[in-house]
């Protein structure tokens, strides 16, 4: 029993770690006074600054989250990306991010169900 | 109490197992070895009408999956670059596949933006727009750039995804087969 137990304990941790990790979050923040959306990436991420992520809201026109600074070769985000935030929408939404994870030398993109929180 | 254990553990391993198991069957379906699948695109630039599998039988074909809005690909293009100059008389074919990344709001879908981006690189060998990903799926890609080198009959010889760089290990190793397959 203790054998089995070691099993299920092993086996999901083995559903965790970075492949299975959200490359990037979006969180509200304040930016100059205001409330603005930011997109964290997570560890060992780079967001894609050639295609800044979106934020798509059902019946609207998608977001785009491209304040801050670059990498010098504008590759990527130096920095976590952010927009003032100009709906008060809060809800289901998608976020949809371009990204490479180090050391990694390719373009990945994932579209993330996310909550909206006011 | 156990026999619900052992059932939850067998539970969880299927669960893990099966995923890789079709996993790899599908890259099985569409590795090395295999037939190079015809692809269909009706949107070509830098060629005068679609370009078909069918029609390069006899040369080399190298397809290289990428999106103008990916440093790692757009990195990657003059080793591309270099390859079609030094070996398209000698058979090689490039066919850059290009697979947007984002939905048609993002301006990957829209030819003026990809023709600009062909120019901006200097890419002279053809390019497909696959902005359906159908071509992206038949190959089974998942990352930018991705490349798939066909022989002289059709079969697919290598695969690869990532950047590489003219004179780095990567680009030489490309070199080497694409010159291996030329010399066949």
């Amino acid at each position: 029993m203790r054998l089995v137990l070691l099993l299920l304990v092993g086996l999901s941790a083995c559903t965790r770690g970075p492949r299975s990790e959200a490359p990037a979050m979006l969180m509200t923040v304040q930016r100059n006074g205001a409330a603005a959306f930011a997109v964290f990436p997570a560890r060992g991420v780079q967001l894609n600054a050639q295609q800044p992520p979106r934020l798509e809201i059902e019946g609207t026109e998608p977001l785009r989250i491209d304040r801050g600074t670059v990498t010098r070769d504008s590759a990527y985000f130096a920095e976590p990306p952010w927009i003032p935030r100009v709906t008060a929408f809060r809800g289901e939404a998608h976020l949809r991010v371009s990204y490479c994870r180090t050391p990694e030398a390719v373009c990945q993109s994932e579209r993330l169900a996310i909550h909206v929180e006011p | 109490m156990t026999r619900h254990l052992i059932a939850s553990a067998i539970a969880i391993l299927v669960a893990h197992i099966t995923p890789l198991a079709a996993q790899t069957q599908r890259q099985a379906d569409h590795g090395p070895g295999d037939a190079a699948l015809p692809w269909s695109n009706s949107s070509w630039l830098n060629a005068d009408h679609p370009v078909t599998l069918a029609s390069l039988r006899g040369r080399v074909v190298l397809l290289n999956f990428w999106v103008f809005t990916c440093v790692n690909c757009t990195r990657t293009v003059p080793s591309l670059v270099v390859f079609d100059s030094l070996y398209r008389a000698k058979g090689l074919s490039i066919i850059g596949i290009h697979t947007p990344e984002f939905p048609p709001y993002a301006g990957e879908h829209d030819k003026n933006n990809v023709m600009r981006a062909l120019d901006r690189h200097h890419i002279g060998y053809a390019n497909a727009q696959d902005n359906d990903n159908r071509t992206w799926d038949l190959y089974g890609i998942r990352f930018w750039p991705s490349f798939v080198l066909i022989d002289k009959q059709g079969r697919i010889r290598y695969t690869g995804a990532g950047e590489f760089h003219v004179g780095d290990p990567t680009h030489r190793e490309w070199e080497r087969r694409i010159t291996a397959l030329l010399a066949e």
